[in-house]
């Protein structure tokens, strides 16, 4: 009873709270421009580029071989494993190449969900979701990807800024 | 001398403490709450008839996006339903390393529930201090399958690679200094008399009402009923692993805080059983290339942070979709209780009411 | 037709297509693919390139199908398959193994169009596609109009230069009277132009290059053009609900079949869409009920044992007339047939079968509701008890009060359709657990389309939104529901969406918009698909 009366008087409940509180700034004021290595978790992101883990599924991206050549040989397991039907791949032939050669490799990547089942599926590890994760746009001609074009290709990473919104000037 | 005359007014659908879209019609005589009438439905999808129409395989992905803040536990019901339906045993590696990560997506989804219940009842603090410690399991999720939120971690039959390397060590440093990080909570929340002002006593159900309504979860566990699946139905490696079922008598909005604590606790001892007796061997099954279905019907239930999470299949013969897929959402089931909560008490406990039933709008409505 | 034999060529990619189509037959391994020696009658497990072993005389015919999916699916093209007519041209020894009730009309699947299909369907309409809908055919009358396509005009017809032998339009006018109603636009967007007030004979067909309404000057079509759009013209015309389009036809004019034209009610009231008859959403029906179910089960294992019996007295009875028939002619004996073992599991997968019931609980129930109970087994572990739906009440009062049960939850209760069922049209499962015994039970009822169900919200509250949502999805009516509306659809909502006749698509779904997609194929099936649908798309304009 005493005790209870005591804690609704002092305001410990308060001081603890406080002195938590006042724990992490009092950390975060003695790091701030010293020069000593940040222990708090505040990233500064577009400022700082971001770690990515290894696994990290961003957009999907074709794999050229050593000379130059497409990996994928239109098996279509991974138009026929995804989900939401984002990948069209039209089977052709090329002089010189034993294996099919894509024609034509659409990637809607609007509508993709980077499950990465489609990578899962390949057998010739012709495709992989690189560590690209900036993808906003302007317009929805921005989310078609295919074989050609400047810069939804399909092979490289887009160039950084296209999606963002450095790309206004 | 005065009239008086009831009020009906909407809370929601696009009102921050309804954590979604849920919109709550309430009948106020003054500040007392007469009739409580949840409307639900603005974010239904359609996710089950989606996945009768995909393959067995495909249908893993819907299931991150109806509770998905905790996607893994997600996953791991539809992995394990799928496996009982076709009678696939998963290698023991495999179910260590499943437990594991469900259990640290209970700390995610307990963490996200904190700061944001705190923020509703007024307590902002909390809400960046839980959020750091999400930030980091969210990095172990992206270390083991790529992605932070919609995780698509497992695979049916087991996983579809091992943990990679340093993911050990990742967990270690979570786990190392996470149990001085909720004591940080308890500091802030526990004793504290606006907090427990808010809270006791308020949004009550006892445990013989949360049965006949189906409650289940921390809720249910609050009102001092021990119905755990993880002990009444083991599954994956939890019949191989040592933790106490967090139980309160009071079944208040108190006591509901109270227990999601002790089942982060619980969790991270899980957790380390996992990391510490983590067997050598596969993680993958032997099956076939194409998964092919007898007549067979199965209901599955786990443990998810937010109750009984079931997953109801049928399949046909030489089928590779399911043929009917019903998804028992606990948030579906725990909302109902929203107006026994309720009814009769302040419209400022509905918040606390919605709060602390922990729904998620993507599963209520699936 | 029937396929005897099937071979891999040399340049196997490894790439898994063919065992995805067809596993009965293929497997493939690390550096190639094999013919897989179940399936051959020599049982050897190779690629067949050099002996070109033949199938299993059963097999010949029922995987026809999955083999030149297969072979079509192959991107190397090293499939290769010897298809004979029909059975009876094979050799007279493979006649006389071969089963005497062999299909002879075994489907071809075309893989290639089944999956562009499939991919337009899901990837066009932005859902998920209808599992395996085959394309409907075109009604007669609008397939012969063309679907409209800025970008890309579609290649018109073989007939294009006019030959003066053939049927041709004229002339064509707008007599007074137009409600603006936009069927001939539907019927013949190259011709006819539906402004706000009345319709116009576009400039693009017309030999004087003016758009209007035609009715004084009465200006004739250009030629090719006439031919070429003759019957969308009279269909339209035809199509007309107050009959205000007149035309000229020099020659013949072709006899066009018209369906009854309710563009009238399309254009005036809101879109609403007959889910059930209209042609590109309709669904393909489950032909099975997948009802979990031991007798089933049983009578099937007896089937199947039958048969094989049957199978194996018969290889046995040609043996022996093999046999006499060799002693007479002084050959040597042909060789003693072998029976065939079950094939050996090698697989951590274990398919669980129905078994009786033994469990307590089960027994005692049956006990308790004596006549009520159709059936009671375990199968994966879970019970499972089917009663009539008189008993149903009764039986969850008994599993909730008695004192050796005290299941006090009820988990979850959902319904299935099973369309092709007889005497019933849903199940209906109630998932009990009981919380103090840690036991789960199943209570499963069959009713009748249309048939009311006993509410269970008086035995267990819980019931209360999962019948609601039962209703919403199902149409299944419970007697006693204290408030039986939709919950998750909105009130007004038609149809039940869970029901196996509702399609993917759904009904009503938001106007479909599709962006220039690079290839044009997706934009083009769409189109037709929509055209057929009679819904008219905008093309978005390429900027």
């Amino acid at each position: 009873m005493a005790l209870s009366l005591l804690r609704t008087l002092i305001p410990f409940d308060i001081y603890g709270g406080m002195k938590l509180t006042g724990k992490y700034f009092g950390k975060v004021l003695r790091q701030a421009n010293r020069g000593v290595k940040r222990t708090h978790v505040v990233v500064e992101y577009p400022e700082v580029p971001t770690t990515l883990m290894p696994r990290f599924r961003g957009r999907l991206q074709l794999i050229k071989d050593e000379q130059g050549e497409i990996k994928c040989v239109c098996c279509l397991a991974c138009e026929k494993i995804c989900p939401t039907q984002v990948i069209t791949i039209e089977k052709g032939k090329k002089e010189g190449r034993k294996t099919p050669f894509p024609l034509r490799y659409d990637f809607e990547m609007e509508r993709c969900i980077f499950c990465e089942f489609c990578v899962e599926s390949c057998g010739f590890d012709s495709i992989i979701l690189n560590h690209q994760f900036e993808l906003a746009g302007y317009n929805r001609e921005d989310f078609s990807h295919a074989m050609e074009g400047e810069f939804q290709n399909m092979f490289d990473i887009t160039p950084v800024g296209h999606y963002s919104v450095a790309s206004e000037d | 001398m005065f009239k008086t005359e009831e009020m009906e007014i909407n809370l929601g659908p696009q009102h921050p403490s309804t954590h979604g879209v849920l919109r709550v019609k309430l009948h106020l005589d003054g500040e007392t709450v007469v009739r409580c009438v949840p409307m639900i439905g603005y974010l239904h999808r359609g996710v089950e008839k989606i996945c009768e129409n995909k393959t067995f395989f495909q249908g893993q992905v819907w299931t991150d996006r109806t509770d998905y803040v905790a996607s893994v536990s997600n996953n791991l019901g539809w992995a394990e339903g799928v496996e009982k339906l076709f009678g696939i045993t998963v290698p023991r590696r495999a179910h260590y390393i499943r437990t594991m990560l469900t259990e640290l997506n209970r700390i995610t989804s307990h963490l996200l529930w904190l700061g944001t219940h705190a923020l509703d009842i007024g307590a902002m603090t909390v809400f960046l201090y839980a959020f750091r410690e999400r930030e980091e399991i969210l990095s172990i999720f992206e270390a083991f399958c790529g992605a932070r939120l919609t995780t698509t971690a497992f695979r049916i039959g087991g996983l579809r690679e091992d943990i990679p390397p340093g993911f050990e060590k990742q967990v270690r440093a979570f786990q190392a200094r996470f149990l001085d990080c909720i004591d940080e909570y308890e500091i802030l929340l526990t004793e504290n008399r606006i907090w427990k002002k808010r809270t006791i006593g308020v949004a009550m159900l006892n445990a013989e009402d949360a049965i006949a309504l189906g409650v289940t979860g921390p809720v249910l566990r609050a009102a001092g009923s021990a119905y755990d699946i993880r002990k009444a139905f083991p599954y994956a490696a939890y019949g191989e692993m040592d933790f106490d079922v967090a139980t309160q008598p009071a079944g208040d909005t108190y006591a509901r805080y109270l227990v999601r604590l002790e089942e982060m606790r619980q969790a991270h001892r899980i957790v380390n059983q996992c990391l510490d007796g983590l067997p050598e061997g596969p993680v993958m099954a032997k099956l076939p290339k194409v998964l092919k279905s007898e007549v067979n019907e199965i209901y599955h239930a786990i443990e998810a942070p937010k109750g009984e999470l079931g997953y109801y299949f049928i399949g046909e013969k030489g089928g590779v979709n399911p043929y009917r897929m019903h998804i028992r959402a606990p948030s579906f089931i725990n909302l109902q209780a929203l107006s026994k909560m309720v009814e009769g008490r302040l419209l400022a406990d509905v918040i606390a009411a919605i709060g602390t039933l922990d729904v998620v709008l993507g599963e209520v409505d699936r | 037709m029937a396929i005897t034999k099937v071979w891999i060529e040399e340049g196997c990619i490894v790439c898994n297509a063919c065992e995805a189509e067809c596993p009965d037959v293929f497997h493939v391994t690390e550096e190639s693919c094999h013919i897989k020696g179940d399936s051959r009658k020599d049982g050897h497990e190779n690629e067949n390139r050099d002996e070109k072993g033949e199938l299993k005389a059963d097999l010949q015919s029922s995987l026809e199908a999955a083999i030149v999916a297969a072979a079509a699916a192959c991107p190397v093209e090293v499939i290769k398959y010897e298809q004979v007519a029909s059975v009876e041209a094979q050799t007279p020894a493979a006649v006389s193994e071969a089963e005497p009730t062999v299909s002879q009309t075994a489907p071809v699947i075309d893989a290639d169009i089944d999956h562009a299909v499939d991919a337009a369907l899901g990837t066009a309409l932005n859902v998920p596609a209808v599992p395996v809908a085959p394309i409907a055919p075109l009604p007669p009358v609008l397939a012969i109009v063309p679907p409209v396509i800025a970008a890309k005009p579609p290649v018109p017809p073989t007939a294009l230069i006019p030959d003066a032998a053939k049927p041709r339009i004229a002339k064509v006018w707008i007599e007074e009277g137009c409600i603006v109603c936009n069927a001939c636009e539907a019927d013949s967007p190259e011709v006819f132009h539906v402004t706000e007030t009345t319709c116009m004979i576009k400039a693009a067909v017309r030999l004087d290059g003016k758009e209007t309404e035609n009715r004084v000057e009465k200006n004739g079509l250009k030629p090719e053009e006439g031919e070429r759009l003759i019957t969308s013209i009279i269909t339209a015309s035809k199509g007309c609900p107050v009959d205000v389009i007149k035309y000229e036809v020099l020659g013949d004019a072709p006899l066009v079949e018209v369906k009854p034209h309710d563009a009238v009610e399309v254009a005036a009231g809101p879109y609403i869409f007959d889910y059930v008859t209209a042609p590109n959403r309709q669904v393909v029906m489950p032909k099975t009920v997948p009802l979990p179910s031991l007798h089933t089960y049983q009578e099937e294992q007896k089937a199947a044992a039958a048969a094989d019996e049957a199978k194996w007295a018969k290889q046995q009875a040609d043996f022996e007339s093999a046999k006499t028939k060799a002693v007479t002619e002084g050959k040597d004996a042909p060789k003693p047939p072998v029976r065939a073992l079950p094939k050996k599991n090698d697989n951590d997968m274990e398919s669980p079968a129905p078994s009786e019931a033994k469990d307590p609980d089960l027994l005692h129930l049956m006990d308790l509701l004596d006549g009520k109970v159709s059936q009671a087994f375990e199968q994966s572990g879970e019970l499972t008890l089917q009663v009539h739906p008189d008993g149903l009440v009764e039986t969850l009062m008994f599993c909730k009060g008695d004192a050796s049960l005290r299941y006090e939850m009820l988990a979850d209760q959902t319904a299935t359709h099973y369309p092709a069922a007889d005497g019933f049209a849903f199940s209906v499962v109630y998932q009990l657990t009981s919380i103090s015994r840690s036991k789960r039970l199943r209570v499963r009822v069959l009713v009748k389309d249309g048939q009311e169900l006993e509410s269970a919200v008086q035995i267990y509250p819980s019931a209360n939104w999962m019948e609601r949502e039962i209703y919403d999805m199902f149409g299944i009516r419970f007697n006693g529901h204290p408030d039986l509306t939709r919950i998750l659809c909105p009130e007004d909502w038609e149809g039940y969406p869970l029901r196996k006749e509702y399609p993917t698509l759904g009904w009503g779904q938001r106007d479909i918009d599709f962006r220039e997609d690079r290839s044009g194929v997706l934009m083009r099936m769409a189109m037709e698909k929509a055209g057929n649908m009679g819904i008219n798309l905008k093309v978005p304009k390429a900027d």
